[in-house]
């Protein structure tokens, strides 16, 4: 039902946003409006349902990252993977903007590259609402009956 | 389709894409023990205040894509 509602909606901002320049003011609008509707559909789906207390899930969190050596070699394996990973990306990005070199492109760069096309934008458009649909209201508790 | 260049920065890029696919290929398919994607965002999102962040990083990266980048 939320799906049917939604998916149309989807499709058809991602359609127009696909025939849009970065410079447009309805683009700025429909991303603007998109990402407070967003933040408004968190609140509104999350009451009473977000898994652990923020206070609760930074202390779990530390925890787990002071007691290391007792977790399962896998489980440390994967995250110290992951950091470099991530950090690898995050840190490479900000090299290479804070360069300001035609030899170091940014991510950015690359995405430019495919959104600069109608069909690219387009679809990006629509990756973009599913991942924030999927960030806004995955892995929630379920109601109490 | 314009070609894209192979300048130094594009080799690092690469060697990051590769290593990312070739790690989510070893997690998906090696060993469940392994954390995966699906549980890195299970924890990322179990917070109030975690999920804001990412809803508002996602936020930013949409308005930099589509309203600065070409």
């Amino acid at each position: 039902m939320y799906l049917a509602l939604v998916a149309p909606l989807g499709i058809a901002l991602s359609v127009w946003q696909a025939n849009l320049s970065r410079d447009a003011p309805a683009s700025h609008w429909i991303v603007a409006l998109v990402a407070v509707s967003a933040v408004v559909a968190m609140i509104l789906l999350g009451r009473g349902r977000q898994r652990e207390r923020a206070r609760d899930w930074a202390a779990g969190s530390a925890k787990t990252i002071r007691a290391w050596r007792a977790l399962p070699r896998p489980v440390v394996l994967s995250a110290v993977v992951w950091s470099v990973l991530i950090a690898g990306v995050v840190s490479w990005d900000v090299v290479s903007f804070a360069v300001q070199s035609h030899a170091l492109p940014t991510l950015s760069y690359y995405v430019g590259h495919v959104t600069r096309y109608r069909i690219g934008r387009g679809l990006f458009f629509a990756l973009w609402l599913g991942c924030g649909s999927y960030l806004v209201g995955a892995w929630r508790r379920e109601r109490a009956k | 389709m314009t070609l894209l260049a192979i300048v130094p920065g594009a080799l690092v890029w690469a060697a990051l894409a590769g290593a990312s696919a070739a790690w989510l290929a070893v997690v998906l398919l090696a060993s469940p023990k392994l954390i995966g994607p699906r549980r890195v965002l299970r924890w990322l999102l179990a917070s109030w205040l975690s999920r804001f962040m990412i809803v508002a990083a996602w936020g930013a990266a949409g308005w930099h894509i589509f309203c600065q980048r070409p």
